[in-house]
């Protein structure tokens, strides 16, 4: 019983500070994130089995977890108010061409983190080669590029 | 509207900013609320109770399955203290020093019986751990009720 209600308020709290802290923790593994994590998890370890090391209690605890992912999972396919609570929405930041300051602000992104996902998924060089960006629910910046400012591509 | 197809929520998500700013403003709660010692025991937030032959010291707030220590010193004359077994059944001892020569169970009581020489010049120190989480609810008095103390910590998840 301990171990289940260890498993559902650890899941919890995580969730909830994974979600307070924005989406940009998630994509951006830098080395301090990296660090962040792996402290995140060795924390989170010893809270979810306390001084139990039995393998019933693993059982118990990974049952638990896998289960809440199972019924979040079906909630928010049922649900588009959790869908949006959990995953949260897709931020429009550059539309036709026009780049929404506030909006990317609030993200705590820059100019550059967009001129960066150009770059890297479609070799643009110029701000204005963008047509379309958008903050992904992964915390990924999707990149659409103007065709008319655009090179052909090579390959592909 | 643009030729983008997406399910955007501007509101939502501003929503969300807004949300996610007050959970840092709790965060930050969190942390200010460990450093003042309100979150397990702590020098700040430990409870000090003084009656006519007994003193007690221990943490107002205290973690599940962590020891956390308390202090008790006895007024001259005495050598032995009664702790409730309703408390006994929430807390594990882990340590007492010193090491008390006897142990006498009564229906509501454990006796423990000290060396009188040893507990007129120095406290007797325990550490305990909490098996169970909320408020500890616990009584700890000299032989016969002369003195007591409630030891009631809140013990977190």
């Amino acid at each position: 019983m301990e171990s289940a209600l260890r498993g559902l308020f650890i899941y919890t709290i995580l969730l909830t500070i994974t979600r307070i802290s924005g989406r940009r923790t998630l994509a951006q593994m830098t080395a301090f994130d990296f660090v962040l994590l792996l402290i995140i998890s060795e924390a989170t370890q010893q809270a979810l089995l306390g001084n139990d090391f039995s393998g019933m209690n693993a059982i118990i605890v990974i049952a638990t977890l896998v289960l809440m992912d199972i019924g979040l999972s079906l909630a928010k396919q049922r649900s588009a108010l959790i869908d949006k609570l959990l995953d949260g929405v897709p931020t429009v930041l550059v539309r036709q061409g026009e780049f929404l300051e506030d909006r990317v602000s609030m993200a705590r992104l820059s100019r550059d983190d967009i001129l960066e996902a150009a770059r890297r998924e479609h070799g643009l060089s110029r701000f204005d080669q963008i047509q379309h960006a958008v903050l992904e629910r992964d915390g990924g910046i999707s990149i659409i590029p103007n065709p008319g400012k655009t090179p052909p591509r090579l390959g592909r | 509207m643009s030729d983008l197809q997406i399910q955007d929520d501007i509101r939502f998500q501003r929503k969300t900013w807004i949300v996610q700013r007050v959970g840092w403003i709790l965060l930050c709660v969190v942390v200010v609320l460990a450093f003042l010692g309100f979150t397990g025991p702590s020098e700040l937030t430990t409870a000090k109770i003084t009656d006519a032959n007994l003193k007690l010291e221990f943490p107002r707030f205290a973690r599940q399955e962590t020891d956390f220590a308390v202090k008790i010193e006895l007024g001259p004359g005495s050598d032995r203290i009664e702790i409730s077994n309703e408390l006994l059944e929430k807390i594990n001892i882990v340590e007492v020093a010193p090491f008390p020569r006897a142990q006498i169970a009564t229906k509501e009581f454990t006796v423990l019986v000290f060396d009188r020489d040893a507990v007129s010049s120095v406290p007797i120190h325990f550490r305990l751990k909490p098996l169970r989480y909320g408020r500890l609810h616990g009584e700890i008095r000299l032989a016969g009720g002369e003195g007591r103390a409630d030891l009631n910590p809140f013990v977190f998840f």
